[in-house]
């Protein structure tokens, strides 16, 4: 079920009510929330619901064990299992064409000659959300981090929690299983303000993202042509603009609709076109997956722990396997692979060109670090490196010879709604919406929230499904 | 933090600007009616009706001019059937056809009409993909959406803001389609954007605008689009060595249908002459239809044969008037019957 959706809306409607009625204690409430988050994702696919059951089952069992159990050997066992269901069910859902003709490739190469037929596998929908965030359980119960959930309906519930099942903010367990022991409800002021939230969540993704930007991105990634540079570099932006409009707006609305029922979800995105480098941008971008990626795969491969050279391969490994979470494609492993260079050229200034950042100079270093993150998000989008390269050329030899496919009024359009992005970005680095709102009239508030209900209205959103959907 | 405040400010202002906003749309009903959008999913709940359709049945299957000419409440009266429109706005009837015959047991009758650049087109290119697409939809459609769908149709049906369209029509509501209006001229050739010049009804017949016959500056808006494209249509040289190719597809595909008892109907609709000349260039009627015709032996009704086929004045130079449409499906349907390819019930 898509945010963006009469369907939701409704289904919303009946979870509250059904959630603040007095019909329900707080376990018929959980029981409650649990069902609806499995009707939420089987209105999609319902069979694809099975694998949910089986890996809360998995892991729910894991996690019982390895609180028990002492012996290391077993404790591992525990961990080696759920980790081979979940990595296996992303093995075989999302990469398993991308793995078989790989392999055709290497075969042909190597001179044998073997031809496979894809396995046409149909994707789930937020597979690589739920599995990441029901393996952190395991792995931070086989560490001893956590305590083991204290009923299967708390863990069922954590692991399927409608509003950031597909698409997170990736929550870690004792961040929201620990929420579900006592009863929640909201406060008027949290409920309005969750309503709020995803207010802004569907404009982002409604207005933003669909209405906007993803005409141009499309129009521009779609064309077989060498492209002007002008072209080139606004479909870019375009699609920068889109996807973070469009999977931000998920997370705020995730985060909106858990705090209308009472649960707080941690935030996923801090302005990151405002970075001042690569580091901070991953402090401030897809926030719980490079913090999942940092604690389950960063420090485990060393850190920086074992000297220059190894945190240098450790960071790049990350990044490559981050890339592949997106995506199975080689272009997401460039995409990720550009990213830890960007990360190691960043340790290597420091290191060996260290400046201070002023407010003078941070706005331009700002920009800087927009304009690379936008060559990275030529390589996320393309389907394929054809694509990529046609338009790098473009953007870096600023083809005054390419096609011209975009109109002035949408160069002008994306341009502009680009430039305030990233202005706004800059002005609320340091600073919260809930900050910025506590400081503005609640009049002005009202009618800023008018204007982009009306506008979600008129925009008559197709129901276009979220990019993130499909990672 | 006041938010209640804010939140009733909110809802008042929203909803004041959105009764202003339909209040405004509604004071131009030459242009905007309250319809359910013809779209994928009023087209899917037609395709549905194929799985039950039995020997008897017919359906029409072709694009704009289908849509435009044949009236299925006139069709109805006139032989006791009211066929299953599945004709779709600026999609090409090829793909629906392989829909027919791969994924259904249909063995009806099925009306195709046959507008000779879509039909003739190299199969499976870009311009069947928006058709895939609808047929895709049927088939993969998610319970989410059906729900989604069943809930707007209240909304669609009394809504005249809600007007939009998946053929991005100049004139259509959403807010894409308005921002898309300001054009700044001089970077590349300006697009000639199609008006919207219909409306419709919940069986699909398109209708066509009164102001396409009242307003002659409007109707000059729509031939001034296929004026910026039928000249750029090259001769019957660019496709030559492809059409016995497509012929033979078509052909596989028809007998295919045929040998499970149905029969096909073609009937190649009027168009006037800006559009003829054109079609009669790149498709001359002896190298490409008359052999198609005689290569899938069905029968096929060519507007050039029939005085009531031609009879009318197209106003966009393509599609008939909502008058002119009845009488021609009325007399149309008679032929068919008086042919012995239809059975008036």
């Amino acid at each position: 079920m898509l945010f963006n959706s009469l369907s939701f809306v409704l289904f919303l409607i009946i979870v509250l009510t059904l959630y603040y009625s007095k019909l329900f204690k707080w376990t018929g409430k959980k029981r409650m929330l649990l069902l609806s988050s499995y009707i939420f994702y089987g209105m999609w696919n319902p069979p694809l619901v099975i694998l949910l059951w089986i890996s809360t089952i998995v892991d729910w069992t894991a996690g019982k064990r390895l609180a028990v159990e002492d012996n290391q050997k077993k404790r591992k066992m525990w961990l080696l299992l759920s980790m081979f269901v979940n990595l296996g069910f992303l093995a075989f859902f999302k990469y398993g064409d991308f793995l078989l003709e790989n392999f055709v490739v290497v075969m042909n190469s190597i001179g044998i000659d073997f031809q496979a037929k894809p396995m046409d596998i149909i994707l789930p929908m937020g597979i690589s959300f739920y599995t990441f965030q029901t393996m952190s359980y395991t792995i931070d119960m086989y560490k001893r981090k956590i305590e083991p959930a204290r009923t299967f309906l708390d863990f069922a519930l954590y692991v399927t929690f409608f509003p950031q099942l597909v698409a997170g903010p990736i929550v870690r367990a004792k961040d929201l299983i620990t929420q579900f022991y006592e009863e929640k409800k909201a406060t008027t002021n949290q409920f309005i303000w969750g309503l709020f939230l995803l207010t802004i969540g569907l404009f982002q993704k409604v207005v933003m993202a669909d209405t906007l930007l993803a005409g141009t991105s499309d129009a521009v990634f779609g064309s077989s042509k060498l492209l002007h540079g002008v072209d080139a570099w606004v479909g870019t932006i375009a699609f920068s603009g889109q996807i973070f409009f469009d999977f931000a707006g998920y997370s705020t609305c995730a985060i909106g609709i858990a705090l209308m029922l009472g649960i707080i979800l941690p935030d996923n995105f801090r302005y990151p076109y405002a970075s001042l480098g690569f580091s901070d941008l991953w402090k401030r971008w897809h926030i719980s997956l490079s913090s999942w990626l940092k604690d389950y795969l960063y420090i485990p491969l060393g850190g920086n722990r074992h000297g220059i050279t190894r945190m240098y391969v450790a960071l790049m490994l990350t990044m490559l396997i981050g890339g592949l979470w997106h995506g199975a494609a080689w272009t997401f492993m460039v995409w990720g692979g550009l990213h830890g260079t960007y990360l190691i050229l960043e340790r290597l200034q420091r290191k060996y060109l260290p400046f201070k950042i002023t407010k003078w100079n941070g706005i331009f270093l700002a920009f800087i670090t927009f304009s690379c993150v936008n060559i990275t998000w030529v390589f996320f989008r393309a389907r394929e490196f054809e694509t990529a390269w046609n338009m790098i050329k473009s953007m870096f030899y600023m083809q005054t010879d390419g096609v011209k496919i975009l109109d002035t009024f949408t160069i002008i359009k994306v341009t502009t709604v680009i430039a305030i992005m990233f202005l706004c970005h800059w002005v609320m680095r340091n600073t919260s919406m809930k900050d910025v709102s506590l400081k503005t009239s609640p009049y002005v508030l009202g009618v800023v929230w008018a204007i982009m209900t009306f506008l979600i209205i008129i925009a008559q959103g197709s129901g276009e499904q979220f990019i993130y959907f499909q990672f | 933090m006041n938010l209640n405040k804010s939140f009733i400010l909110a809802i008042v202002l929203a909803l004041a600007g959105l009764i202003c906003w339909e209040i405004f749309w509604r004071s131009k009903p030459e242009f905007y009616k309250a319809v359910l959008e013809d779209d994928r999913y009023l087209w899917a709940e037609h395709r549905a009706e194929v799985e039950k359709a039995t020997k008897e049945d017919i359906i029409l299957l072709g694009s704009s001019r289908t849509g435009f000419n044949f009236n299925t409440h006139v069709w109805n009266k006139v032989q006791g059937i009211k066929p299953i429109n599945l004709a779709t706005n600026g999609k090409p009837p090829g793909p629906f056809l392989n829909d027919i015959v791969y994924n259904t047991t249909f063995n009806g009758t099925l009306v195709i009409g046959v507008s000779p650049l879509f039909w003739f087109d190299v199969a499976e290119n870009n311009r069947w993909q928006p058709a895939n697409q609808w047929i895709n939809h049927y088939h993969n459609q998610t319970y989410a959406q059906k729900l989604g769908y069943f809930l707007s149709k209240p909304f669609e049906r009394n809504l005249v803001m809600l007007t939009s369209s998946e053929l991005e029509f100049y004139n259509d509501l959403d807010l894409k389609s308005l921002i898309n209006r300001v054009t700044i001229s001089g970077r590349i050739e300006d697009d000639r954007m199609l008006y919207n010049f219909s409306y419709h009804d919940e069986d699909r017949n398109l209708m066509m605008l009164p102001i396409m016959k009242t307003d002659p500056e409007f109707a000059k808006k729509i031939t001034y689009v296929f004026d910026g494209f039928l000249p750029s249509i090259p001769g019957f040289e660019a496709i030559k060595d492809e059409m016995p190719g497509i012929i033979d597809y078509y052909k596989n595909v028809i007998e295919l249908f045929k040998a499970r008892g149905g029969k096909i109907i073609f009937i190649r609709h009027k168009v006037e002459e800006p559009w003829n000349k054109v079609t009669k260039r790149f498709l001359p009627r002896e190298k490409v239809w008359d052999v198609f015709v005689r290569e899938v032996n069905c029968p096929a009704y060519h507007f050039e044969d029939y005085q009531f086929m031609s009879k009318y004045t197209l106003p966009d130079w393509s599609h008939m008037y909502v008058d002119d449409a009845k009488t021609y499906t009325r007399d149309m349907v008679n032929k068919l019957i008086e042919d012995g390819y239809l059975k008036k019930l």
